[in-house]
């Protein structure tokens, strides 16, 4: 009861209180957050090796990976615009699919260093805003040249 | 070897490293390059920018454990986070620009100095000094769950640990690892934080710093993401498999030999690095 009456007990008892509050609620945005990146970097595994398992692997020299797959914009406009349709055309298939998890990965948490938030938070958060079974279905059709698949033509 | 052999292999020698890792402390990422670059023959530039995406997930997956029972201590990581990050931006623009093979020696002398902090004797927090005026301004002395109830502690020397950390963030940009070694030796031999609070507290930040230069790594083209994929899996499975295990085993011999296993694994890079064949 002396306690309520204290101002700056009150205070620091009530910090404390927030402080505490902040680690259960980032706690649980972390773990959301990694389950969610997991789970779409599964099927996208699962997709990828359903239709090049077979071929042959050389990382030995290294190849830039294409600059479309490099920029975590074009595959949020893409998406954003509704443009699924126009990435089934032209997308270069499952290796979109999982750069572009990869990407909303990196570049959501990379922008959201300044808040203090983490990686897997925001990217939880940018895999959430994806219309998944769309790009699911859509992107792995028709594999094609990706170069012509850059975002949101004036269509 | 075709895709799905070798991403299988890949997938289980991240699970291993990540698993020792865990137990061990030290972090999958720092086995990883050189799992990678020694026995899978991945050019550097590909194993770095897929060690930094698992680096991501596996901090934020152990990281929320932590949090959660309040052993991290975020208003220090936030902080600290601020050199880290700067750190790591530079590390990962000095990529493009660092020769290969001086990458590889500073990567092998990293491995031996990670071995050497994991030997190492931990420093006893200070309580009975006054607290230091920029922490106690910071609101950084804060308390932790140990095994005789919540035991109070106060930071000190944050200059010299902010330092620190921007090295550790320069390290982790240019090597794609969490430098969780050092970032413990600044928070715990600088800052005189608990050690369980710098390792948890170190947990929390890694993520963060690799965030910040994968988004460099990203924007060149150096994460390939069918190499990522069975990486980023293998280690997170293996890191939160390894948490759980870590409750009940003793992992005093396991340190050990996981700290031999860098210590020929430095080695190795070194060498390689030394006669330019990586």
């Amino acid at each position: 009861m002396n306690d309520l009456l204290n101002p700056a007990l009150l205070r620091d008892r009530l910090q404390e209180w927030l402080d505490q509050r902040i680690e259960i609620v980032l706690a649980q945005l972390l773990r959301a957050g990694v389950l969610a990146s997991a789970l779409v970097v599964i099927v996208g595994a699962v997709l990828y090796l359903g239709s090049h398992a077979r071929e042959r692997v050389d990382y030995q020299t290294f190849h830039a990976q294409p600059e479309q797959l490099r920029s975590g914009q074009w595959v949020a406009h893409c998406v954003s615009c509704g443009l699924t349709n126009k990435l089934t055309q032209h997308a270069d298939g499952d290796r979109f699919f999982v750069s572009g998890a990869m990407v909303v990965v990196a570049r959501a948490s990379s922008s959201g260093e300044t808040d203090g938030c983490r990686a897997a938070t925001l990217s939880a958060v940018g895999c959430s805003r994806l219309p998944m079974p769309c790009c699911i279905t859509g992107l792995f059709q028709n594999p094609g040249s990706l170069s012509r698949a850059l975002c949101c033509p004036a269509t | 070897m075709n895709i799905a052999e070798f991403t299988f292999l890949v997938g289980a020698g991240s699970l291993a490293a990540g698993f020792l890792g865990a137990l061990t402390g030290l972090g999958g990422g720092v086995v990883l390059v050189p799992l990678l670059t020694i026995f899978f023959k991945v050019d550097l530039h590909y194993a770095i920018g897929a060690s930094l995406v698992s680096v991501i997930a596996t901090s934020s997956g152990s990281a929320a454990a932590y949090v959660k029972e309040g052993f991290s201590n975020i208003r220090i990581g936030m902080f600290l986070e601020i050199a880290t990050t700067f750190g790591a931006l530079l590390g990962a623009f000095l990529t493009a620009h660092v020769p290969t093979r001086a990458i590889a020696i500073i990567f092998g002398l990293m491995l031996l100095y990670s071995a050497y902090v994991s030997r190492k004797t931990r420093s006893r927090s200070e309580t009975d000094r006054p607290p230091d005026s920029l922490a106690t301004k910071l609101k950084m002395n804060s308390n932790f769950p140990d095994t005789n109830g919540i035991r109070h502690y106060n930071v000190y020397n944050v200059p010299q640990g902010f330092g620190i950390m921007f090295g550790a963030g320069a390290l982790s940009g240019l090597l794609g690892i969490g430098s969780g070694a050092l970032k413990v030796v600044a928070m715990d031999q600088a800052m005189k934080i608990p050690f369980k609070v710098s390792t948890t507290t170190s947990n929390f930040m890694i993520g963060v710093t690799a965030a910040a230069s994968a988004g460099v790594y990203l924007s060149r083209g150096y994460i390939d993401p069918a190499l990522a994929m069975p990486v980023m899996l293998g280690v997170l499975i293996g890191s939160l498999m390894g948490t759980r295990v870590l409750v009940k085993t003793k992992t005093k011999s396991l340190r050990l030999v996981f700290s031999l296993v860098i210590v020929v694994l430095g080695i190795q890079m070194l060498l390689k690095g030394l006669s330019g064949s990586i």
